[in-house]
């Protein structure tokens, strides 16, 4: 009877190394994402709520500074920037400037530091919040398309922020969604340089 | 030599008179008690609220070369000491469930929602803006105060900025040094000194276990605590030096320590008489009574002096005691000019130098009288020379000292109504808490907004006109914020108008089209519409004082730093952020427009002071006045009387002139210390002047004048050596004055021995 449980051992063993080969192919298709970090980049947030009839959009542009503040610049149909520091989001709306700590947002927090890790190809962060769940299905229709399922590992967190898709094509990211509980969820989409029409930031 | 007996009794009086004031003694540092009655707006504010504003509650703490995780573990220590309500920042943001009840409850009656649909449609695109990061908090929030009025109230009331703020403008400040910033908000304004001073106490020890060492305290409270501190140290350290140099001095002329003992024990009965008095008559008594009074008791050291020199020189102390009473007699009339004043603190004052004197006199004498009484004679008396040796006035040395010293006294830089120059704080410090201070966007601590009227609705619709044109000025760029009552409390009549456009917006329609016209659902709004149409159909009441003060003692403080009742009137402070240099247009803008009074607190101090000034010389000018009917009357020698007075009036101007000069401007206090001068000069004058017996008793009568001379200059002459100027500035004014008393007495008037 030892071989039989050899044979299960063995078994499961391989089964472990798949899994876990494939996981660090997902991470690694991260790290290898090609993304101009500096550089303005047109974005579309779409955002479900219960208070509206229908999701809220909008546009803009984003990028990561030298002193590795993440700036978010909307452009339609509200203009405001959004600069998260540390902890910090400041948000500026015309004159009016405000601070907030995200303490309280986690979900917001956490998808705005996934942005940033992804957009900054790192990994290590990401590890440390999410697990990876290779069973994301790709729906894009596009070439080379993939899709990654972040799912974070605090579970106070997972309270806030059930998910976090990943989509890309090749070496390119194409959305990152936040999924919420109660079928609420906030995604942005990376527009490519053809479709964009703002990639010049607003203080240039 | 000297009556053990009468010593012992003496001693033990000292011990029941101490006994007494201790089982009453209450002391207190509010200096509104110490100052006049104020006759102006400004200075009325001034008074009531001296060191309560809550900028007077914050201290900023400094962190050089500190990371943000320690400079955290710090302030969450900082956090559980008690008297301590909040320390900035904290790495939270507020929550519904920081929104008191009561102001959650009346929410649509804080502030004017929009009436168009235009507006309505702008306000909901805000708030879309918003759904973009909202959490489920933040969406209930709107669901319910889509205006998001009940977050802009405590907003607008609180008066600390936000956690995230307050770290942006630290980094601004620090220029992203390692450096980091901690503001603690006291529970205690900056003239508590006993509770600040146990909070900065717990404060410095915790953030020395902390091992943050190097940390730097600014604030109003911080300084009252230093200086307090100060002034006890050096107090103490002169008041030691001044003691021993008195002993030795007195040592060296009588040769007894005995005699030290005898001398100094007067004193001490007199100032712990003083005392006990204060605590029978008075609940509260001030610090500063109990330190000037001793200051002012100082001249009852001549009496034991005198007394003693003469008795054991001729065994004939009696024979000064006409001309020590008179002494005595006027410097009583100089000090009962305090009693006065009109202020409390001056009262006790002048009560506590009049006790003080009239005990110590009195001790002084029983104490040589017995003494004197159970020793034989040192000298027999038929040596004595039947004639009085009799000397005459010389009027030329203080008409000279006067004409010489008036013009040094005649500037408009005479006197320093600035009381900040009092303190020892340096000034690259105070610079400092200015630059962090205005960094930090904290509350003006020099201006103040100040309403008042005859009820609090009065004075919130005042207030809420206030509001409208500090709002105009921070639009024109001339101030950055401001701070109030009214986003927590607006007055009736507000809240019956926001009632009223409650009805007509649901009337109108307004809100349901732009509801219907933007993204919103339709439902989504309804919590707030149900709140809308509550306040529309008057089943909301109206939102009051005591409501805000049941909900919470922090609630109430907040209330109680910015609203109080003054006598029958209500009195409302705004604290202003990011005022110009000239507040002048501020001013009269303030005045048109709302009736409110902008009160620059360093100003009105001054002006409080002058006045003050004025009022303690015009009644020393009268005391001066009684004291040459006294001595007319009692000596009946007007020649002698003019150059009394005429000499003690050099020695004033000679005191004022020098300190002038050494000190850059008379401080109120000095002015105080003036009275001593007069009473130590006065007493110098009248015993060169006196008619004496012997050669031998002259000699007696000058040396125990140069003793008593001495003795102050070294007092005084070690306390102008004092760090801190109020101290320093007592000892020039008091140290300048005697010598300038003794010289011009002592070569004023042509002794007996010079005409022969």
């Amino acid at each position: 009877m030892k071989w039989l449980a050899l044979l299960a051992l063995s078994t499961i063993l391989t089964s472990t190394t798949t899994v876990a080969e494939t996981t660090n192919r997902y991470w690694a298709t991260i790290a290898e994402l090609e993304f101009p970090r500096a550089t303005p980049t047109a974005f579309r947030e779409t955002r479900s709520s219960k208070l509206l009839r229908k999701p809220a959009q909008q546009t803009g542009i984003l990028w990561i500074e030298q002193g590795g503040d993440f700036v978010m610049q909307v452009l339609k149909p509200r203009p405001e920037e959004r600069r998260l520091s540390n902890q910090r989001l400041q948000l500026t709306r015309g004159k009016k400037q405000r601070s907030l700590f995200l303490d309280r947002n986690k979900a917001t927090h956490q998808l705005l530091l996934s942005i940033v890790a992804v957009l900054e190809g790192d990994v290590e962060q990401l590890q440390a919040a999410f697990e990876i769940n290779s069973q994301a299905t790709d729906d894009s229709a596009v070439a080379d398309g993939w899709a990654v399922e972040l799912t974070p590992i605090d579970p106070s967190l997972r309270k806030s922020l059930q998910r976090l898709v990943l989509r890309g094509s090749a070496n390119s990211l194409l959305s990152l969604r936040a999924e919420r509980p109660g079928n609420r969820w906030q995604e942005i989409t990376i527009l490519p340089p053809a479709t964009s029409n703002h990639t010049q930031r607003s203080s240039d | 030599m000297v009556n053990h007996r009468a010593l012992i009794i003496l001693l033990l009086m000292c011990g029941a008179l101490l006994a007494t004031a201790l089982s009453r003694l209450q002391l207190t540092y509010d200096l509104g008690f110490f100052l006049p009655a104020p006759q102006s707006d400004e200075q009325r504010v001034l008074i009531e609220r001296l060191g309560q504003g809550p900028g007077t509650q914050l201290v900023f703490v400094a962190l050089p070369n500190t990371n943000e995780t320690k400079a955290a573990k710090a302030a969450q220590q900082l956090r559980e000491l008690p008297g301590i309500t909040r320390v900035l920042p904290e790495l939270r943001e507020p929550g519904l469930e920081d929104l008191p009840d009561v102001l959650w409850q009346h929410r649509l009656q804080l502030a004017d929602l929009p009436t168009t649909k235009a507006g309505w449609l702008k306000l909901l695109d805000e708030r879309m803006s918003d759904l973009m990061l909202a959490d489920d908090d933040l969406q209930n929030l709107i669901a319910s105060d889509p205006a998001l009025l009940s977050l802009h109230a405590i907003e607008k009331a609180s008066n600390v900025t936000s956690s995230p703020e307050f770290l942006e403008r630290a980094d601004e400040v620090s220029g992203r040094a390692e450096h980091r910033y901690l503001l603690i908000q006291t529970s205690s304004g900056a003239f508590d000194l006993d509770a600040q001073t146990t909070t900065i106490k717990n404060v410095r020890s915790s953030l020395l276990e902390a091992g943050l060492s190097t940390a730097k305290l600014y604030g109003s409270g911080v300084y009252g605590v230093d200086l307090q501190a100060s002034v006890q140290r050096e107090s103490i350290v002169f008041s030691v030096l001044a003691s021993f140099a008195l002993a030795a001095l007195v040592f060296f002329r009588f040769r007894s320590w005995l005699l030290v003992l005898a001398i100094g024990v007067p004193l001490l009965v007199g100032g712990l008489a003083g005392l006990a008095v204060l605590s029978l008559l008075f609940s509260n008594i001030h610090g500063i009574t109990l330190a000037f009074g001793f200051t002012l008791l100082g001249v009852a050291i001549d009496y034991p002096l005198h007394l003693f020199s003469q008795s054991t020189s001729t065994g004939e102390p009696q024979r000064v005691w006409p001309t020590l009473r008179l002494g005595i007699a006027s410097t009583l009339v100089a000090y009962l000019a305090f009693a006065l004043s009109g202020t409390a603190g001056m009262q006790q004052l002048g009560v506590f130098a009049v006790t003080g004197i009239v005990s110590a006199a009195l001790a002084s004498w029983w104490l040589t009288r017995i003494t004197t009484d159970n020793q034989a004679l040192v000298e027999d008396p038929t040596q004595h020379n039947p004639e009085k040796i009799m000397g005459h006035p010389n009027h030329l040395p203080w008409c000279l000292c006067l004409l010489l010293g008036l013009p040094l006294t005649y500037t408009s830089t005479l006197f320093s109504d600035d009381l900040s120059r009092l303190t020892p704080i340096p000034q690259a410090i105070l610079a400092e808490d200015a630059r962090i201070r205005q960094a930090m966007g904290v509350a003006d601590l020099r201006h103040i907004v100040s309403v008042r009227d005859n009820t609090l609705q009065g004075t919130l619709e005042r207030l809420e006109k206030t509001n409208l044109v500090l709002d105009k000025a921070i639009h024109r760029g001339d101030l950055s914020g401001f701070q109030n009552i009214t986003p927590l409390l607006p007055s009736d009549a507000a809240q019956h108008r926001r009632q009223l456009a409650a009805r007509e917006l649901i009337q109108n329609g307004n809100f349901d089209t732009a509801i219907a016209e933007s993204d919103f659902s339709l439902e989504a709004l309804d919590p707030f519409k149900v709140a809308l149409e509550s306040l529309a159909n008057n089943t909301t009441a109206l939102l009051t004082i005591e409501q805000l003060r049941k909900q919470s003692q922090d609630l109430s403080n907040l209330i109680d730093s910015m609203l109080y009742k003054s006598g029958e009137q209500w009195v409302a402070m705004t604290f202003l952020r990011g005022l110009p240099a000239t507040t002048n247009l501020l001013a009269t803008e303030l005045e048109n427009g709302a009736g409110a009074t902008l009160v620059d607190l360093k100003q009105a101090s001054m002006t409080l002071v002058a006045e003050y000034r004025t009022r303690v010389f015009g009644l020393l000018g009268g005391a001066l006045g009684a004291i040459a009917l006294l001595l007319l009357g009692a000596t009946r020698q007007p020649a002698r009387v003019i150059w009394l007075l005429g000499t003690l009036l050099a020695a004033l101007v000679l005191s004022i002139a020098i300190s002038r000069l050494l000190l850059g401007g008379l401080s109120l206090f000095d002015v105080i210390a003036l009275a001593l001068v007069a009473g130590l000069g006065l007493d110098y004058a009248l015993f060169f002047s006196k008619h004496n017996n012997s050669q031998e008793q002259q000699q007696v009568t000058r040396r125990a004048i140069t003793l008593c001379a001495l003795s102050s200059l070294f007092v005084f002459g070690v306390l102008a050596l004092s760090s801190i100027p109020l101290l320093r500035g007592l000892g020039v004014t008091v140290a300048s004055g005697v010598a300038a008393a003794w010289l011009l007495a002592r070569f004023g008037w042509r002794q007996a021995k010079d005409i022969d």
